[in-house]
């Protein structure tokens, strides 16, 4: 994008073009530090339903005032020439079209602050359960949230009809990440917690892939937080510069509610882990198990891609497993009072860098909001034509160092796991 | 030659329409962009992709990600 924000800087200043940007991510503030940086003053656009329904990324078109496409493979390097930006811009000279009121999409944008309801005709109810939820205010107060709520499950339920697109699938996923992250992993007392709304992100994800292989802005959503293995790049190692060079000009960033998970900065690669060896610290399960649920596991399993398509390059199970640790009200994280982390019981042939992998604090030292990713691969796949082996469930438990009330008991407490690793379809 | 009533008709219904003809909505050459109105990044406010009314420059509509 740079190349082509300098190479249209003067046409714009002149006013005889008008450049605007789509950005097809799932989180809005990512993009808005990447423009910051980069110096780009465009009007953006912020499309994480994929509702222009591109299939990659970058995809610059050449459009007259109206919406006509003129050119849909305009390249940097080619302004000039036939083909090129300005022998384009010249067949869109003169060119005028009467533009009526937004008719597919403004009257929903519109509707956003109001309630949605069984009663909207169901060809809106999906543009309008977006549109709410692309002009969320962030309020976490009670009429937002049933408002937000409702969106989401609009369009989770129009995922599981019976004439279920893999459009609808993708959306479905969009909502359930996006309010995951405008709400957080727990909910107020009472209310439905997001327990399982990454997971259920990813699945519909997988099942939109499975039904287009070949819409790489799906697949790319499944990637950033998947396993090395299937990452075509990092996703955002650009961030920590970003924000210092930012620094340094005195324009501190905004901190994110959303951090950033170590998928979304490990760089792609095909070596695959060396495991290192660790002693299970608990072979005989004698640490006292969790039977109260003073903390509550979030798990999120992105498998690698290339289950969608039809070339498997590595089997079935090959995947990046997210777990985070939400803690009740009056409990907190004691990380004196022993090891916190997580014990996987790997399957024969499987690899992970460690059999035991530590939790992190979320931030400096909040132990609060501990959370780990890590990378599991499969045994290779058998010969072409040979049915790949069942993925195996993984089992494994995780300690957690934890004290009760301000001045209660501190324990060191276990929770056993056991996850599906199969990608959905 | 006088025009036929019947043709005059058939002229008069089918001229109009044809110029109106409904275009396909996308991003390939000769489509026309789906009516999209979109909140923007870094700021308040929404977008319309296809232009707004009253403004005759060209677009340049560049879609991407930051990764």
């Amino acid at each position: 994008m740079p190349v082509w924000h300098a190479a249209t800087r003067e046409l714009v200043a002149a006013g005889r073009l008008r450049v605007i940007g789509v950005v097809q991510e799932q989180h809005r503030e990512r993009a808005a530090l990447w423009l910051k940086w980069q110096g780009i003053g465009w009007p953006v656009a912020w499309d994480p339903f994929n509702q222009l329904e591109v299939k990659l990324v970058p995809k610059v078109l050449a459009v007259q005032p109206g919406g006509l496409v003129l050119k849909d493979r305009l390249h940097p390097k080619r302004i000039e020439g036939e083909g090129g930006l300005l022998e384009v811009m010249g067949r869109m000279q003169g060119a005028t079209a009467e533009l009526e009121q937004p008719a597919q999409f403004g009257p929903h944008l519109a509707r956003a602050r109001g309630p949605i309801t069984p009663a909207d005709e169901p060809g809106e109810f999906a543009p309008a359960a977006m549109a709410t939820l692309l002009m969320d205010r962030q309020r976490l107060d009670a009429g937002s949230c049933n408002r937000r709520r409702a969106a989401v499950q609009a369009l989770v339920d129009r995922a599981r009809a019976p004439d279920a697109t893999a459009r609808d699938h993708f959306r479905a996923g969009v909502a359930q990440r996006l309010l995951l992250d405008l709400e957080g992993p727990s909910q107020r007392p009472g209310e439905q917690p997001n327990q399982g709304r990454f997971q259920g992100a990813i699945n519909s994800w997988s099942r939109a892939l499975s039904l287009d292989p070949g819409q790489y802005i799906w697949r790319r959503r499944i990637q950033q937080w998947g396993p090395r293995l299937d990452k075509p790049y990092p996703f955002y190692d650009w961030v920590p510069l970003a924000r210092k060079e930012l620094a340094a000009r005195g324009l501190e960033p905004a901190a994110w509610k959303v951090l950033l998970s170590g998928s979304e900065t490990a760089r792609g690669g095909y070596d695959l882990p060396v495991p290192a060896v660790q002693e299970n610290p608990d072979p005989l399960a004698q640490i006292p198990s969790d039977v109260k649920q003073r903390v509550s596991l979030h798990w999120a399993v992105a498998p690698h891609t290339g289950f969608a398509g039809p070339n498997v390059r590595v089997a079935p199970g090959t995947s990046r497993v997210h777990l985070s640790l939400v803690l009740a009200e009056d409990v907190r994280i004691e990380p004196e009072g022993g090891p916190l982390g997580i014990w996987i019981d790997l399957p024969d042939g499987w690899r992970a860098r460690s059999s035991w992998i530590d939790l992190h604090p979320v931030g400096e030292e909040d132990y609060q909001d501990s959370r780990l990713d890590f990378e599991l691969v499969a045994p290779a796949p058998g010969p072409p034509g040979e049915a790949p082996p069942p993925v195996p469930r993984l089992t494994g438990y995780v300690l957690y160092p934890v004290c009760v009330g301000e001045n209660g008991v501190c324990n060191l407490l276990r929770r056993n796991f056991d996850l599906d690793l199969r990608p959905a379809r | 030659m006088a025009l036929h009533p019947l043709a005059l008709i058939v002229f008069l219904l089918c001229g109009p329409l044809s110029a109106r003809q409904v275009q396909a909505t996308g991003t390939a050459e000769g489509q026309v962009l789906p009516d999209l109105e979109l909140p923007l990044v870094g700021t308040e406010g929404t977008l319309r992709l296809r232009g707004e009314a009253g403004d005759s420059r060209p677009i340049l509509l560049v879609t991407f990600a930051s990764w």
